[in-house]
């Protein structure tokens, strides 16, 4: 666990979402007030799963960037569009340089370079609309975001798996409180394919229907995709602040969870501490919440050690998909669109609630409690990290 | 301009070759024609991918004599312009074949943070740990974060980057040359002969470090690492992405 440090809370000034549920944040939260789930049989891929692929068609990148096209960058250049007004005056306000810019993310362009793998499998050479450094490339993305933001700061992604973006609001934190920089447009972004899907497959672990997390006839992982990007900056006017974040290792498995949450122990309370908040002063809990067998225990009785078994929890993978690299940053847009209008969402898929969990599963949509929201991301490698966001101080 | 920090330890490993690019002749004492990565232990080792093991190798040479206690403490940026691009292939290749059936062993070992988890679990360290990329800036970008950890949790933090060659599908748009480097950094100065500070304009007068042949995304590192070897200040510009001018200082006795 790392070293506490003080609490230093930052404003969220703006930030986007763009997942299954939408393109816009009003679209997103329409979807997550009805109870309507983006996860649906995959039509592109060819395996017997739901995914929750961002509806609609995303325009190509065109001129000075038309080399970057990629899934994973169109999502990012979504995400950016309802962002772009704050962001620019940030950076009238602070200066180009004094902004920076942290993504998290897993996948990069790997979508697009199977189609130039198959293509190069198939007849002996790279097709020419390929680029392994604009589009393949994991700072491909830092390119498009970079040339249309002009932002000139410090720029790098975060890609520790599933906990890439969470980490990425941390690593974010760190820049404004060492004085390194003044803002930062952090966030994830990243887009589903095949490679990704069937290593789950391999793994035994996708499920062929929506996800059911911390259901008792729960049975696997959807897999989804969406970009979600913050601004945070050190000061502003701001509904709600990141407070805190804290990060840990499981040291104990390469896909395994520590089976008593050890590690996502460690980071609760690492992020409690950051934000100095007890326990008790949590609202509620965004759940990674993926749907295995193993995470969603080891998650849960980590959640009850560290805030009791009665503090409201909710997994928003049933109605997204987990967005892997992404899913942090996604999960902390929909838990600040969440804040805003006063709601918990049902946790999509938890009933029947596997009662041996131990946990208050919110499965139905209910108003929201007081207090921050604790929002959990954890990966492969036993990466983990905890974010806490709550009213702007 | 950020604060001071203090260069406790430096590591290096690149790979032997006969046609070993000029560039990196200085630096032929620490090649190898596979890095020995004892620290992952036989298992983990036998099965862990060149870039793990380079990663090992490097972590290893700036953590060695300490006890396992320390070691298990030690907060660790990982960089890779490219990450786990050897294991990525090979997966692309399962993909296309008849049954397109991924081995989940690879499929597990391809992502990015595969060398911060197998040397979290090696070192039992469930502190904190994270992986960068950057393009050719990832070396900046790994001192950036190495920099604001420092100055917000104070203590040590161990900075290792490595690319490894790409392969042949990758190998004919972004040729690379192995190269593992690693930095073992303090906030206080205990007995640091020399420190870095990132400079946050461009100094006029910066050598440009990524003037180096860009073969690795990790090679502007390599000036710095030059530097603190031969025990001379220098200003170098690690990037061109943004304003990051790493002065290598010589600690006041």
């Amino acid at each position: 666990m790392q070293s506490p440090a003080r609490a230093t809370g930052y404003p969220i000034t703006a930030y986007s979402v763009c997942c299954a549920l939408g393109t816009t944040k009003a679209e997103v939260l329409a979807s997550l007030r009805a109870g309507r789930s983006g996860l649906r049989p995959s039509s592109t891929l060819p395996l017997a799963t739901c995914v929750g692929a961002v509806p609609g068609e995303l325009p190509e990148l065109g001129g000075a960037l038309r080399d970057h096209d990629t899934r994973t960058a169109r999502l990012a250049v979504a995400a950016l569009a309802e962002i772009a007004a704050p962001l620019r005056e940030a950076r009238a306000r602070w200066g180009a340089e004094r902004v920076a810019m942290v993504i998290g993310g897993s996948t990069a362009g790997l979508a697009t370079t199977e189609l130039a793998y198959r293509e190069y499998a198939s007849v002996g050479r790279l097709p020419s609309w390929w680029s392994a450094t604009t589009q393949h490339d994991f700072s491909a993305v830092l390119q498009v975001l970079r040339a249309l933001s002009q932002l000139a700061g410090p720029a790098y992604i975060v890609s520790t798996a599933c906990s890439s973006s969470g980490k990425a609001l941390a690593a974010a934190q760190r820049l404004i409180a060492s004085g390194r920089v003044d803002a930062v447009l952090t966030g994830g972004v990243d887009s589903l394919c095949e490679l990704t899907l069937r290593g789950f497959q391999s793994l035994g672990i996708l499920a062929t229907e929506p996800c059911k997390p911390f259901c008792k006839d729960r049975d696997g992982i959807s897999i989804g995709e969406g970009a979600a990007l913050l601004l945070l900056e050190r000061q502003g006017a701001a509904q709600h602040a990141l407070l805190g974040t804290g990060e840990s290792a499981d040291a104990y498995h390469m896909t395994a969870p520590h089976p008593e949450g050890a590690g996502a122990e460690a980071a609760m309370r690492a992020a409690l501490c950051a934000a100095g908040l007890t326990p008790q002063q949590i609202g509620h809990v965004n759940a990674h919440g993926t749907g295995t067998e193993h995470n969603d225990r080891a998650e849960a009785l980590a959640i009850a050690r560290v805030l009791g078994p009665s503090v409201p929890t909710l997994s928003t993978k049933g109605y997204t998909g987990h967005a892997l690299g992404a899913a942090g940053a996604i999960e902390a847009a929909l838990s600040l669109l969440c804040m805003e209008a006063g709601f918990l969402p049902a946790s999509l898929g938890s009933e029947p609630i596997d009662a041996g969990l131990g946990i208050e599963l919110v499965h139905k949509q209910r108003a929201m409690p007081t207090g921050p929201v604790l929002s959990n991301s954890f990966a492969f490698g036993g990466s983990n990290v905890s974010v806490i966001l709550g009213a702007a101080p | 301009m950020t604060q001071a920090m203090y260069v406790r330890a430096l590591g290096l490993w690149t790979v032997t070759t006969p046609d070993l690019p000029a560039w990196l002749a200085p630096y032929a004492h620490a090649a190898g024609s596979s890095p020995a990565a004892a620290l992952l232990g036989t298992r983990a080792r036998g099965r862990a991918s060149l870039l793990t093991r380079m990663f090992a190798e490097v972590v290893e040479q700036v953590t060695t004599g300490e006890a396992a206690a320390a070691r298990s403490t030690l907060p660790m940026v990982f960089g890779s312009g490219n990450g786990e691009l050897q294991t990525t292939s090979v997966l692309l290749q399962m993909m296309n074949s008849d049954d397109h059936a991924l081995s989940p062993a690879r499929f597990q070992a391809s992502v990015h943070n595969t060398a911060a988890g197998q040397l979290s679990m090696a070192l039992h360290n469930r502190g904190f740990a994270t992986a960068l990329a950057a393009g050719s800036a990832t070396a900046a970008a790994c001192l950036e974060e190495a920099a604001a950890y420092l100055a917000q949790h104070g203590g040590e933090v161990v900075v290792a980057m490595a690319d490894e060659a790409a392969p042949q599908f990758f190998a004919n748009v972004a040729p690379c040359h192995p190269l593992a480097l690693a930095l073992r950094l303090s906030a206080s100065p205990g007995d640091a002969a020399f420190a870095l500070r990132l400079q946050l304009t461009a100094a006029d007068e910066a050598t440009e470090a990524d003037a180096l042949p860009l073969v690795n995304p990790c090679a502007s590192a390599l000036a710095v690492w030059q530097a603190l070897l031969e025990q001379r200040a220098a200003k170098l510009s690690l990037t061109r992405d943004w304003a990051c001018t790493a002065l290598v200082e010589r600690v006041p006795t």
